[in-house]
């Protein structure tokens, strides 16, 4: 048991061996011969093999799932054996799913009826039942009546109809899941299907067969698992299609220094423009709406009408209408080009890309391979893709991206464990379904992969939650269920809980968006001028400055879901207007780029050698990496680069004293370890500080800091601890806490079919979290919003591996000082702070605010 | 007569008659707004009866009793759709404060429309405004006539929950604090709410008030907990 193994693909014959004459049929009727994916899949599927397949973007994947089902339900057809019951769940977490399974299900299903028809065949019928959250109750309502044998539906759901008694009658000889996309199922929704899953093959009598789609994704022992949870074989399909991925890197104008010129940036465009006429459909992609948007407008700007109507814009804040519409356009190949930030990365086929540009660095090797994916969909045309970069840190950034891609190599994906809002959840529902054990609960959660270490001790006190023993009615946190100590037994109560549950359900926080209102000049009070993220807010205090749509405003203040702000300043930004969509670099990726600098290093002083070793390092043109030597030759000239075994720290004095750390590691890695530092330093002196995070490093500023002391005090076994008081009072806590609340139903988005707006969520759970702090510091959904700000927001396990290594001696610091921000510091510098670390109390800020402000008063 | 300034509340002593007063109340605040009204037992108005101890504590230390108690209205924040539960938790709230002094005494508020209806009219004083000698004490929603007469020297009011943020490079806090200011012939002391909810910094907002008072103008003090004055002298010179 608990086996994972990769297996080799089957024989074209020996896939045709198991298929009934009139699928054989219909399938050579269609096709010319199996896909290299099928003869990895379909043979073992229908043999009840778990199976996790992964194969690139392009590949046949869906049919490969179905084909061998499909063989078997069309088998018990003729027989007319086919029961009343569900033969098989198709999970995917992409709504707009019913093209894909037209395509590959329905269609297929007509097909051979068709042919059994022609030859005189009688068949039973083979129904399908969509069932996504747009499935309206009449559909719902046919589904119980006329059980579908194949049940297409999502993660979401699939949870819902569990805990329908009607539909598990219907469920309880399941014989096939599939799970498509897992890749993209690395989340907490992920975690969340993992035990609906147990749910499922819990509630059947026969054991389902379990069937993983993925795209390009690492490690894949660690997604068989998580696929089929714990003491179940799995049987890997890694499937290499022999499509080769045609990538190459540009920048516009002579050498990459005139491309970080604003006036150059025109001709960027021109590039653009050229690769649109070359091709007959290309995807940009920017990472950021505003990019987005801009991109556009610039292309019509330097080429007027010529883009009218054959460009289109995709993003994830667009209404879900506007980005259908696009799909369509693009489907039919009525766009020349679409221009996305991240949104269409993943999912549903979007007819012929022929080639896809990156603007702006992917931040990670599988998602670059994803977007890259998204051209030459078809079976037998390559993906082929562009990266245009402006700067020279993409530059690097980028070249290294393409290294890894050309080898191979992709970075881990990390599935969460253990999260105690979505058990809340998951446990809710399983007591709707019936009255369980306590130890039968325990021993199925812990068949997921995501909570196979789960302590006893997170358990129970989860179910104390729910049952309401940490006293939270009178914050309306009512019980859900009852929990008899002395029969260990569970189940729900209220007689509304179905009703709670299904209207509550997901895992996907709502993200609330804030109106931008002009408060000031007065004659244009009440005007709104557009939206930003709720999470953008949450870093503005009174007076900063950000650009919205091009425009610069000053933060006044905001009111429940509205920001005030006065127009006409003309002040710089206090704020990159960036920040809440960045892309975190993966860790993966900066030790590697880390790695790169460092052999360069080994090799500055010869040109001709360390150009040679560039262009074979990482497979570029002789102008990329003689572009790359320059750089690097001119940064040794000023200071020592940093790489992935050393630090190098600069102090310098600007309006405060600035401790920046040049330290490759991705954001995530120095969010946990700016904090920590910063923590420290506000410790020793118990005065505020801020701090400033990118993937580069990190810049930690105050009054006064004492980085040696600073230094010392954080050791890697104390980190933890640190981190956990450095972030206890700032937003990013609570902001996590309010999602945590909301999965784990501690709020209610929706009771009694109303809905409640995110305005009130987020004033309701800052309520909450006062009266969970008063109750314990170790309730168990507040500890679950900080694992997620230490493991899902930051990197707490690779940031202690640095620290440890700091110790060791092995990553080695470098101190040094300069009059002011050096270049490779000044990006940091210029974002700005990212978030402050509180230390000062309320009354001596006060004192010392009164006494600053007498003073300011007397000196006039 | 001397005011002294008592956490969020002040206390005046005029020709031998000690008068605490209180500004805005908001019970039940963390309600509003919420699917439903549960009993009143929550944060908020634990943290108001725990202020209100600490503040008759001092006040009483040397066994000097209180005349009065002027509670300067908006005492339930969304008065109604109130539960049975809630009507007996409030009526048992200010009995219990009847019982600290002679007479209770509250000046209606914008919030208070159902509150005749609960208080036992024998025991407490509800009122539109209440005059005691020169002093005028009010909820400031509403203008009387009688309150403009020429004997009337102050106007003791709440209403608009005054706070100021202070900031510097790197550190922003807020604090709840008194105006005072003139207005024609009056001198206006504004009380900031006694309620944990936060205020808005009283530059972010119009002050609502039927005049027009130049709150730029006013005095800004800051009370600590230790009841330490911090006179920050004209709202306008503060950034």
């Amino acid at each position: 048991m608990d086996e994972i193994k990769y297996i080799e693909s089957n024989k074209s014959q020996e896939v045709q061996d198991i298929l009934n004459p009139i699928v054989k049929e219909w399938f050579f009727s269609r096709f010319r011969d199996f896909s290299l994916t099928q003869l990895y899949g379909v043979k073992n599927i229908y043999d009840r093999k778990n199976i996790l397949i992964s194969a690139p973007t392009g590949g046949t994947k869906t049919l490969t799932a179905f084909l061998g089902i499909l063989n078997y339900l069309v088998e018990l057809s003729i027989k007319n054996e086919l029961e009343n019951k569900i033969y098989a769940v198709y999970v995917s977490p992409l709504k707009a799913l019913s093209n894909d399974i037209f395509v590959n299900l329905i269609t297929p299903l007509e097909q051979i009826r068709e042919l059994a028809e022609k030859k005189g065949i009688k068949m039973q019928e083979i129904r399908v039942g969509l069932r996504t959250g747009d499935t309206t109750t009449a559909e719902r309502a046919k589904h119980a009546r006329k059980i579908p044998h194949i049940y297409v539906t999502t993660p979401e759901s699939l949870a819902i109809i569990l805990t329908t008694e009607k539909f598990i009658e219907n469920i309880n000889a399941l014989e096939f899941i599939i799970v498509d996309e897992i890749h993209a199922l690395t989340s907490k929704r992920g975690v969340y299907l993992s035990l609906t899953l147990e749910r499922l093959s819990h509630f059947s009598k026969i054991e389902p067969v379990r069937v993983g789609l993925s795209a390009t994704i690492s490690p894949l022992e660690e997604i068989a698992r998580f696929l089929v949870g714990n003491g179940r074989d799995c049987l890997i399909a890694k499937v290499k299609l022999d499509k080769k991925i045609e990538i190459n890197i540009d920048f516009p104008g002579e050498n990459i220094i005139e491309s970080e010129n604003l006036e150059n940036q025109k001709k960027l465009y021109s590039i653009l423009d050229e690769l649109i006429e070359k091709n007959r459909t290309t995807l940009i992609f920017t990472n950021t709406r505003a990019a987005t948007e801009r991109i556009i407008h610039y292309l019509d700007m330097h080429f007027p009408g010529k883009y009218e109507g054959r460009i289109g814009a995709h993003h994830s804040s667009m209404s879900k209408e506007k980005r259908f519409e696009i799909e369509e356009r693009l489907r039919k190949g009525e766009l020349k080009v679409v221009v996305s930030s991240t949104s269409l990365e993943l999912g549903i086929d979007i007819g012929s890309i022929d080639l896809v540009v990156l603007l702006k660095s992917p931040k990670s090797v599988s998602r670059a391979l994803q977007r890259i994916g998204r051209a030459g969909h078809k079976l037998h045309d390559n993906p082929r893709g562009e990266f245009i970069v402006l700067d020279r840190d993409d530059l690097v950034e980028c070249s290294i991206l393409m290294k890894e891609m050309i080898e191979g190599k992709i970075d881990k994906a990390e599935i969460p464990k253990n999260c105690l809002d979505v058990l809340a959840q998951q446990i809710y529902g399983m007591a709707i379904n019936k009255i369980w054990d306590e130890s039968e609960m325990l021993t199925l959660i812990r068949k997921s992969y995501c909570y196979t270490q789960l302590s006893n001790e997170d358990f129970y006190d989860v179910l104390s939650y729910l049952a309401g023993e940490y006293a939270l009615e009178h914050r309306n946190v009512y019980a859900k269920i009852w929990y008899d100590q002395k029969t260990k037994q569970i189940g729900k109560k209220g007689k509304l809980a179905r009703v709670i549950y299904m209207t509550n359900i997901g895992t996907i926080p709502e993200e609330g968006f804030i109106t931008v209102v002009i408060q000031d000049p007065a004659e244009k009070r009440g005007q709104s001028v557009g939206k930003i993220d709720e999470s953008f807010l949450e870093r503005m205090k009174r007076g900063d400055i950000f650009a919205l749509g091009g425009i610069k405003y000053q933060y006044l203040f905001s009111r429940g879901m509205k920001a005030y702000v006065k127009a006409g300043v003309t002040k710089n930004p206090t704020i990159p207007s960036w920040f809440s969509e960045q892309l975190p670099l993966s860790f993966d990726v900066a030790l590697e780029i880390g790695r790169f600098r460092r052999l360069i290093k080994e090799r500055i002083g010869n040109r001709k050698d360390a150009i040679a070793f560039i262009e074979s390092h990482i497979h570029c043109k002789e102008n990329i990496a003689k572009e790359i030597y320059e750089y690097f030759r001119e940064q040794d000239k000023f200071c020592k680069i940093a790489d992935d075994k050393n630090i190098i720290i600069e102090k310098f004095k600007q309006d405060k004293e600035y401790v920046l750390f040049h330290s490759l590691y991705g954001r995530r890695v120095n969010d946990a370890l700016a904090r920590a530092y910063a923590f420290a330093a506000a410790r020793l002196k118990y005065r505020d500080i801020e701090i400033g995070v990118n993937d580069n490093g990190f810049f930690i500023s105050g009054k006064e800091i004492d980085e040696k002391k600073m230094l010392n005090f954080v050791r890697s076994n104390k980190l933890n601890e640190i981190l956990k008081e450095a972030v206890e009072r700032t937003e990013i806590l609570a902001r996590r806490f309010r999602h945590c609340a909301a999965r784990s139903l501690m709020i209610l988005r929706n009771y009694k079919g109303r809905e409640k707006s995110v305005g009130k969520q987020q004033m309701h759970s800052g309520f909450l979290l006062l009266a969970v702090k008063k109750i314990s510091n170790e309730f168990p959904i507040l500890r679950e919003a900080r694992r997620e700000v230490f493991e899902d927001l930051m990197d707490i396990k690779n940031a202690k591996k640095v620290l440890e290594q700091m110790e060791k001696g092995d990553i080695k610091i470098k101190l040094i000082r300069t009059p002011f921000v050096s270049p490779f510091g000044l990006n940091l510098y210029l974002e700005g702070k990212s978030d402050i670390i509180k230390m000062e109390d309320r009354a001596n800020f006060l004192k010392r605010m009164h006494g600053m402000h007498l003073k300011a008063i007397e000196g006039k | 007569m001397k005011i002294k300034y008592i956490g969020k509340s002040i206390l005046i002593e005029k020709e031998g008659e000690r008068i605490l007063v209180i500004g805005d109340l908001h019970i039940g605040y963390e309600e509003a707004g919420n699917f439903s009204s549960g009993i009143i037992n929550n944060s908020i108005y634990i943290q108001i009866k725990k202020d209100l101890e600490g503040i008759l504590k001092k006040v009483k230390k040397k066994s000097e009793k209180i005349n009065k108690i002027i509670l300067l209205g908006d005492i339930k924040h969304g008065f109604s759709d109130m539960e049975k539960s809630e009507r007996f938790e409030i009526i048992n709230f200010l009995d219990s404060l009847k019982k600290k002094c002679e007479e209770l005494i509250i000046t209606r508020g914008n919030h208070d429309n159902f509150l005749s209806n609960v208080i036992n009219k024998e025991k407490i004083k509800l009122v539109d405004y209440y005059i005691f000698k020169d002093i005028c004490f009010l909820h400031g929603d509403r203008d009387f006539a009688d309150i403009n007469d020429k004997k009337i020297k102050y106007w003791i009011m709440g209403h608009v929950h005054p706070c100021i943020t202070l900031q510097d490079d790197n550190k922003s806090e807020k604090y709840k604090c008194f105006l005072e200011g003139k207005f024609k012939d009056k001198n206006i002391i504004i009380l900031p709410s006694f309620c944990d909810k936060g205020g808005i910094d009283i530059r972010e907002r119009e002050a609502r008030y039927p005049w027009k008072l130049k709150i730029n103008e006013f005095n800004v003090k800051i009370i600590s907990d230790e009841d330490e004055i911090f006179d920050f002298g004209k709202l306008k010179k503060i950034n």
